[in-house]
């Protein structure tokens, strides 16, 4: 007998999308939920990076205030940029910005400058070199931004593994570290590595021909890494765990992976020079709850919250009340670790800040991604 | 005058087309409407952080000016492509173990394969990472044991990695589509292939495979078409030297190259629907 192929008849149109809807049905079952859209009258809609939100913090403000606080989750400088650009800022009354990017805000027009001195935590419990810094400065004194965190970037290394501290970012492209160098996909602090070497002035302002030569650096420090690390929390795994040994981080960075586990840490300036960030909290131009989201800031700027997010966070803080109390709970390592103890270093500084011409740092960063 | 079945005719035509409306507005809304507004984003380019509406092929001429995305796009096929056949691979005999083997724990195990769906992809991509990683489950329990002295390297960052965890995330998708078919497939005929004489795998080649090719081919084209959009597992298990196209246009829309960004997924959207196509061709249309 003969056995007649396709039996069941070659796979139909109807087969298929009945197949497809099954998987569908199934994929359908595991979807996330869409994240909230709300701006309910008297809640603060608050468009921050995770690692500065304390739900007990925002507990205390409700109990407190009546008010809620909506957290929604952000992620780098141009991403944000580029999100509240498109669908504009009225969903939020606060957002947050590194370096020198609330001046790219600022020309948008999306900004209200704050008098800090109008805020009692903050004109209390800041360091005063925060209150003024002068790129950030607009109007009389008003700020961009009110200062939350800062760390400068420096040369990080696992003193098991280099046996002699590096003091230049050309250690980050030494064959003799190859697979354990660290390589960020934050591609603002980058381009200074690579532009500091070549001796370029500013990174954030180079031509198309410099652009080229920084891109060829960070593809050669690029194959010297393992991977692209994404964000804090994966370039700290990378270090406990060993498979970076040298890369760049914030100054503290060495006393948390010591004590989550990881080998004996050294912190290096680099002879090139360095740059770094400063974070904080804007105030939307015309923000739906504005008085509300000026509360909420100064709640954030209690001694308690601080000392609370710091101790976690492990960076450098603009708030004096808040490192004192840290001390004063016994973890002074973490206060001078993160140069806590010492602002005036965040104003010597060089900060980070978005590129003069977008386009061409962006497809040059996909070059440098795509790269063999 | 209209006789009571022509009106009958006309009312029913009228409720089908209001019946429709909700389906035309969930395709228009969700479907072609957002590809239109892609479409038209890839003629547009940006200046500054400012959107500049002046048609151009520009965004298009970069794809093929630069190898980088060419390059990029390559790296993507052909790893999805060998992603999807391991997953068929792997998910057909498991997808016929459970269909004729254990009627009784059927449930139970489909129930199994559904309930990956549950836990965020980023939360098991980072699982993986724990078991891979030089600190991880595989590499300590090694050098516990005295196996090893070093961790060893070529379990994650590397293309390895990225097909081992890739095929993991689409094997749910094979298993419950091939898992239908092979439901709904008439087994008598197995059995009288093997009455006469057939093999086993002879019948499988003759019988089973072609009884539940339109699974096979579903899951192929859900295997293979969410892969060309992956976004996190190449970052994260991936080399430094592996980057598929998808975490490029994500970068593109991150720095605000709208115009461009569009361009790049209107290429990979293209690529995609010419395969569909070209699987489309073996579909019989009357075979329904």
């Amino acid at each position: 007998m003969t056995i007649v192929p396709f039996p069941g008849g070659v796979p139909s149109r109807r087969g298929f999308m009945r197949s497809a809807g099954a998987a569908g049905i199934v994929a359908g079952a595991g979807a996330a939920g869409l994240p909230r859209l709300a701006h309910a009258a008297g809640t603060v809609n608050w468009l921050a990076w995770g690692g500065h939100v304390e739900p007990a913090g925002i507990k205390d403000f409700f109990e407190k205030t009546g008010t809620k606080v909506n957290h929604v989750g952000m992620g780098g400088n141009a991403e944000t940029f580029a999100k509240l650009k498109l669908s504009g800022t009225s969903q939020y009354d606060l957002f947050e910005a590194d370096g020198l990017w609330p001046l790219r805000y600022h020309q948008e027009g999306f900004i209200e400058p704050i008098d800090l001195e109008s805020l009692p935590n903050v004109a209390k419990n800041m360091y005063p070199v925060f209150k003024k810094i002068p790129a950030l400065q607009v109007d009389g004194g008003k700020m961009l931004m009110v200062p939350w965190g800062w760390n400068p970037t420096l040369l990080i290394y696992n003193k098991n593994k280099v046996s002699s501290p590096p003091t230049s970012y050309e250690a980050l492209l030494d064959p003799k570290y190859k697979g354990h160098v660290g390589f960020s996909d934050q591609h603002e602090f980058m381009w200074p590595v690579a532009a500091m070497l070549l001796g370029i002035k500013d990174p954030f302002r180079m031509n198309k021909e410099q652009l080229d030569r920084a891109k060829e650096v960070l593809i050669k420090i690029k194959r010297n890494a393992p991977t692209i690390s994404k964000g804090w929390n994966e370039q700290l795994r990378l270090y406990v765990e060993g498979t970076v040994w040298i890369g760049m981080s914030s100054p503290g960075r060495a006393l948390t992976v010591q004590t989550s586990g990881g080998p004996p840490m050294g912190t290096e300036v680099p002879k090139e020079g360095y740059y770094g960030w400063i974070d904080g909290d804007i105030l939307v131009k015309g923000a739906a709850n504005r008085d509300a989201a000026l509360a909420w800031i100064n709640h954030i700027h209690t001694p308690e919250y601080v000392a609370t997010n710091f101790k976690r966070l492990q960076r450098g803080t603009a708030n004096r009340a808040g490192a004192e109390l840290l001390k004063a709970q016994g973890a002074g390592d973490i206060v001078t670790a993160n140069l806590m103890d010492k602002p005036e270093v965040a104003l010597d500084m060089r900060l980070i800040e978005a590129p003069a011409n977008p386009e061409d740092y962006a497809a040059a960063w996909n070059d440098v991604m795509a790269a063999p | 005058m209209a006789s009571r079945a022509d009106t009958d005719t006309t009312d029913r035509k009228q409720t089908s087309i209001w019946g429709l409306l909700p389906m035309l507005v969930v395709q228009l809304g969700l479907f072609i409407v957002p590809i239109a507004i892609m479409f038209v984003y890839s003629f547009w380019t940006t200046r500054n952080y400012q959107v500049i509406p002046e048609w151009t092929l520009a965004n298009y001429r970069v794809f093929f000016e630069n190898w980088t995305y060419p390059s990029a796009v390559w790296r993507t096929l052909w790893t999805a492509a060998i992603i999807t056949a391991w997953t068929l691979l792997f998910a057909y005999p498991f997808a016929y173990w459970i269909a004729r083997y254990t009627r009784r724990w059927q449930k139970l195990l489909i129930g199994a394969v559904i309930l990956s769906f549950w836990t965020s992809g980023l939360l098991r991509a980072y699982a993986w990472m724990a078991l891979l990683g030089h600190g991880g489950i595989i590499n300590k329990g090694l050098m516990l044991t005295g196996l090893i002295d070093e961790p060893l390297a070529f379990l994650l960052y590397n293309p390895f990695a990225v097909v081992l965890v890739m095929t993991y995330f689409s094997l749910p998708f094979a298993v419950i589509t091939i898992f239908a078919s092979l439901e709904k497939m008439d087994w008598a005929l197995v059995d009288a292939a093997a009455d006469l004489g057939a093999g086993p795998l002879r019948a499988f080649w003759f019988v089973t495979l072609p009884q539940t090719m339109p699974g096979v081919i579903s899951a192929t084209i859900l295997t293979f078409v969410p892969l060309m959009g992956m976004f996190f597992v190449p970052l994260l298990v991936g080399s430094t030297s592996s980057a598929m196209i998808a975490p490029l246009i994500a970068n593109l829309m991150q720095a605000f190259q709208l115009g461009l960004g569009a361009a790049m997924s209107f290429i990979v959207a293209l690529i995609v629907m010419a395969i569909i196509a070209l699987a489309w061709r073996y579909i019989r249309f009357d075979a329904v």
